[in-house]
């Protein structure tokens, strides 16, 4: 059988100790070291000392899944639970702490992570949790499980495509064939948004060139040649530049190095995008587009006007940036612009790359769903260095988790661990919908229950069409 | 008797199998060739090391060694605890240390008759935890909570709750003794014999099994505590009591010093310094006689105080100790001679220099079991020597007042006469001869104490001789003795020095420590760390493969928690152990091998979980 493509993890344990959900406090008046604890952790949070094994280790609470089982049978009731406070501080109403944990989680170990005994909610939320996938073949993939002899591909392509292919008498393609660049999964790593070191940037490119995906990069922060195969290096304000002479020409160098280059969208996008050609026709052109109520104009103008990729932001939350609906989340965003192009018979002809608010391996598959072709990530990636987006760098304060002194081989594992973990989930949806392909899965919308049609077609009939705004908000 | 020869213990080995564990290491020796009691000098009296140790798993092993030790003529030496100080248990020609600690099983309880069987090995504790459950409980048990029974069997046999239930031998069914030809034989109370394995130090036959009878469980009990003018009015109020038809489980008596010694050790001037009793009711209705009868006499404390000297009653040696060496003197009088003979061994000990403590069990209408202990320390021996002398004078003394020597062991042997009188010593004497004609049972105390050469230092210890050195004592020792001064020798002290010259050897540890349950090492019992522990002190040599066994401790403090002294032995350990560190090295591997091999242990878990309550 081929070789699969397969992400070797290792065990990158954190440098600092995660904030666990709950907090195990052993008495040490009480304790009798009897070892218990150790034998019936699960999860390895109670350990003997490795010096000295005759006495307990501090208890590594952020291990913890507050199974209770030491609290039960610690015969001496040394040891309490109670839940984390600093756990609970963590991230903000989108970035939750249980975001965190999953993370810290998967970057340190590579693997899924399980959440212990049942699921617990929420069945429904805001945001992506307002929209669940239909997986009715569930019972395939487990026949032998991911990794077994299932091929799965979560390849993805960025460039432009064309409808139809012409060939002569011979049999041989004469229509011209653009460019095209495939990368192992459906993730590229977006330009981070804050936290911006040399260390970090370096940890980041080895993961993504191990990984053979992309890095977005603004070039004035940082570029290094030698990962230049994954190097996506952002251009901004090139229009502005633009009617100088040789304005692009400080950018030469790097368009011919770079297998894709982005720029960001203004009205002389299109002029930009035929320099950039001129210069290297091999260079995809990726236009990075804030999503906002003009979004599906541009959309529809770029993709008529042939471009490859088109990248479209949300915020940090998910939220679309320039809109009166400030609710408006990145989900929906998406769905309408795919659903547009669909209409106008060309969503197949350009790349659409989504970015803002993927937070979980489980989103990228939902952002796919709704019609994104690939997905850009930013806040995880810090998260998997152990940030804990405490904020304090905005105000000049000392990290707390000291990024800039990580060591990039490590931060590398640890992005590629988590990366790892996010394939593998994606593996497993698409093994429980019956997908080889994750291209299958890009706008496969007849897939996705979304809580707004299950509310219209349970309620409509009772309240009439339109009556169930009123409960809208109540999930 | 003879030594044990290599091929012997060869042949030991092999008939024994994985019915009996054997030891003969050097340091292993050593520790059971002593009891608790400090006689310097008895290691150039008696050939107190044994070859061998034996510890058996089963009774079928104890037959076969008996049936080798018979035909070679090999002297053995059952042991228990070795809670006495009397060297009951004390090797005096090297020989073969029956080691009972795993003869320790309960082989029935009949409910409906209420009653159990248990090995001699047993210990009163593990019966008590056995009834935990039930709702059956032990009548009397002896202070030495720890100890075994087949030892208590052997010995006193007064306790706690001998005033209502009176000697252990009432209150025993049957028991199974194995003899030197090998026959074992069930014996009854009814039996003629019955009586002759009680208190006569393993002569006549190895105890093997006892069947006891209980009693329902008390709902509570009810101790009262009561002040008195002077010892004399206590007598008369127990006396009155007693006359007054009131029948208490248990009466105790201390001493003005044992309170004064109590207030100093819990810090507060809590009980007054006077004469007391303790008065202890497990029947409402008794309880009920009693404060009425008791509402006109003496001076009630309150119950808290009382509930606390309940309390300590298993823990006898409590106050003992604290950087210095116990010595203690136990004998029966009777209750009108109680008075009589406090008085003149307080005038006695004043000549000695030294403060004794009076305790006192009352074991019945007519007779007091009292222990007079007071302190000496081992390390200033002149003195020490000098006060080791008063404990047989105090004894003579109360043979003069009518009493009685609790245990004979090697040290009371010149006291037989007082013990017995001379018809029960011809029989004694004749049965001896009857069931061991080879003497291999505890040969050289007891009856006699024959020693190292040629008996010619054991004269010493003849009856008639011995009289003669009593009454020279308090001549000479005086003029010896020093009083102890404790400032010094406690100043300066580690938490290491001071523990191991403060433990009183009392064994409570042995049977709460999970690492000795689980090894059965005797190396790994904490008492004898802490001999160890005296030796680097002392700056003897100590063996590498000793040391080592130090460390297989899991410090759980379990022994901390059952100890008399309340010494702080999890501070010793770690101190101990960084000392032996200094000089042999961690064995690291070893203390692996020893986590894991515990955390695999069965015995381990249930030993671990009985604990919670």
């Amino acid at each position: 059988m081929p070789k699969k493509y397969s992400i070797e993890r290792v065990l990158a344990p954190s440098r600092f100790p995660p904030v666990g959900k709950f907090v195990i406090e052993r008495n040490e008046k009480e304790c009798i070291h009897c070892g218990r604890c150790t034998l019936v952790c699960l999860y390895g949070v109670h350990k003997r000392r490795e010096d000295d094994p005759r006495f307990m280790s501090e208890p590594v609470n952020h291990l913890c899944k507050g199974c209770f089982r030491c609290i039960q049978e610690c015969p001496q009731e040394a040891l309490t639970i109670k839940n984390n406070d600093n756990y609970l501080l963590l991230g903000d109403s989108y970035w939750s702490p249980e975001i965190f944990s999953k993370i810290w989680y998967q970057a340190e170990t590579g693997s899924i992570p399980v959440s212990g005994a049942g699921y617990t909610g929420p069945f429904s939320g805001e945001g992506f949790d307002s929209m669940w996938t239909d997986m009715s073949e569930i019972v395939r993939p487990t026949r032998d499980g991911i990794h077994g002899r299932e091929y799965i591909s979560t390849s993805v392509d960025f460039g432009r495509k064309v409808p139809i292919l012409t060939f002569d008498t011979k049999g041989k393609i004469i229509s011209p064939l653009p460019q095209i660049c495939s990368i192992p999964m459906p993730i590229i790593f977006d330009v981070i948004p804050f936290g911006y070191s040399k260390n970090i940037y370096e940890a980041l490119a080895k993961a993504a060139s191990f990984l053979g995906t992309f890095m977005l990069i603004d070039p004035a922060e940082w570029f290094n040649s030698k990962y230049r195969a994954s190097l996506v290096p952002l251009l901004t304000d090139l229009s502005k530049n633009w009617n100088q002479k040789f304005g692009l020409l400080e950018f030469e160098g790097l368009i011919k190095k770079c297998k894709m280059v982005e720029v960001a969208y203004d009205r002389e996008v299109l002029k930009v995008i035929e320099e950039i050609k001129k210069i290297s026709t091999e260079t995809i052109i990726s236009v990075r587009v804030s999503f906002g109520d003009t979004t599906t104009k541009i959309v529809e103008e770029l993709a008529f006007a042939g471009a490859e990729v088109i990248h479209l932001c949300a915020d940090i939350n998910g939220k679309v940036i320039d809109s009166f609906d400030e609710q408006r989340f990145v989900k929906d965003a998406i769905l309408d612009t795919h659903k547009l192009l669909v209409d106008h018979k060309i969503r197949d002809e350009v790349t659409l790359m989504l970015s803002g608010g993927i937070a979980m391996a489980e989103h990228v598959a939902k952002a796919i769903i709704c019609g994104a072709d690939v997905t850009a990530i930013d806040l995880p990636l810090l998260i998997a260095l152990e940030c804990r987006y405490c904020k304090r760098c905005h105000d000049g304060l000392s990290c707390p988790v000291e990024l800039k002194a990580l060591n990039p081989d490590y931060g590398a594992q640890r992005i590629i661990n988590l990366m790892g973990a996010w394939r593998d989930q994606l593996l497993e949806v698409l093994g429980a919908m019956g997908l080889r392909d994750v291209r299958r899965l890009r706008g496969e919308v007849g897939r996705a229950i979304l809580y707004e049609d299950v509310q219209h077609e349970t309620f409509d009939t009772i309240f009439g069409e339109g009556g169930t705004h009123n409960i809208k908000s109540s999930y | 008797m003879r030594g044990i020869s290599k091929a012997l213990k060869i042949k030991l080995e092999v008939l024994l199998g994985n019915d009996a564990k054997l030891s003969d290491g050097a340091f292993e020796r050593e520790l059971y060739s002593m009891d608790i009691g400090v006689i310097p000098f008895s290691r150039l009296l008696f050939k107190t090391l044994p070859d061998l140790i034996i510890r058996p798993k089963n009774i079928e092993a104890l037959k076969k060694i008996i049936k080798v030790a018979d035909e070679e003529q090999i002297a053995l030496f059952p042991r228990g605890l070795g809670s006495s100080g009397l060297g009951g248990v004390i090797p005096t020609v090297g020989g073969i240390v029956l080691d009972f600690s795993s003869l320790n099983e309960i082989d029935e309880l009949d409910r409906e008759n209420r009653m159990i069987t248990v090995q001699a090995g047993a210990r009163w504790s593990d019966i008590e935890k056995f009834l935990r459950t039930e709702e059956l409980a032990m009548r009397a048990y002896p202070s030495s909570f720890f100890s075994t029974v087949g030892g208590w069997i052997a010995t006193g046999g007064y306790g706690i709750g001998s005033f209502k239930f009176g000697h252990l031998q009432s209150q025993i069914e049957a028991i199974e003794v194995l003899f030197p030809s090998g026959e074992v034989k069930s014996i009854k109370q009814d039996d003629e014999a019955f009586s002759r394995f009680f208190g006569t130090e393993g002569q006549f036959g190895i105890i093997l099994t006892a069947t006891l009878r209980l009693r329902t469980k008390p709902i509570k009990s009810m101790p009262h505590l009561i002040y008195f003018e002077c010892v004399e009015a206590v007598v008369t109020f127990i006396k009155d009591m007693i006359n007054a038809g009131i029948e208490p489980y248990h009466i105790k008596y201390v001493d003005s010093a044992y309170l004064e010694k109590t207030n100093k050790l819990l810090e507060e001037k809590l009980f007054r310094e006077r004469d007391a009793i303790v008065v202890t009711f497990e029947d409402a209705a008794e309880d009920q006689k009693f404060l009425s009868f008791a509402a006109k006499q003496g001076i009630h404390a309150d119950e808290y105080l009382a509930r606390y000297l309940w309390h300590e009653r298993l823990f006898s040696m409590k106050r003992k100790g604290h950087g210095s060496t116990p010595l203690a003197c136990e004998i029966i009088l009777p209750l009108e001679n109680f008075a009589p003979y406090l008085n003149r061994i307080s005038q006695m000990a004043a000549r000695f220099k030294v403060r004794l403590n009076v305790e006192s069990h009352i074991i019945g209408k007519d007779d007091a079991l009292v222990l007079v202990h007071y302190d000496s320390d081992v390390r200033e021996l002149r003195t020490y020597l000098a006060h080791l002398t008063l404990i047989p004078l105090l004894t003579r003394l109360g043979t003069t007042f009518r009493g009685t020597p609790y245990g004979l062991g090697i040290w009371n042997a010149p006291f037989i006469h007082d013990k017995f009188d001379r018809q029960m010593l011809r029989c004694y004497k004749a049965y001896k001869h009857e069931v061991d004609p080879h003497n291999i049972l505890n040969p050289g105390k007891f009856f006699a104490a024959r020693t190292k050469w040629a008996n010619i230092p054991g004269m010493l210890l003849n009856p008639a001789v011995f009289r003669l050195i009593t009454r020279m004592v308090p001549v000479f020792s005086p003029i010896i003795a020093q009083p102890i001064l404790k400032e010094k020798s406690t100043k300066d002290e580690t938490a290491l020095e001071k523990t191991v010259y403060s433990c009183v050897k009392c064994g409570n540890c042995a049977a709460n420590c999970p690492a000795y349950l689980v090894t059965q090492d005797e190396l790994l019992n904490p008492k004898n760390k802490l001999y160890l522990a005296k030796k680097l002190l002392e700056e003897e040599e100590i063996a590498k493969i000793d040391a080592e066994k130090v460390f297989l401790c899991l410090h759980c403090g379990m022994c901390r928690d059952v100890c008399q002294n309340d010494l702080d032995l999890l501070t010793a350990w770690s101190e101990l152990e960084k000392r032996l560190e200094d000089r042999f090295g961690k064995p690291e591997k070893a203390i692996r091998n020893f986590v894991s091999a515990m955390e695999e242990s069965e015995d381990y878990w249930r030993f671990i979980y009985a604990q919670k309550v």
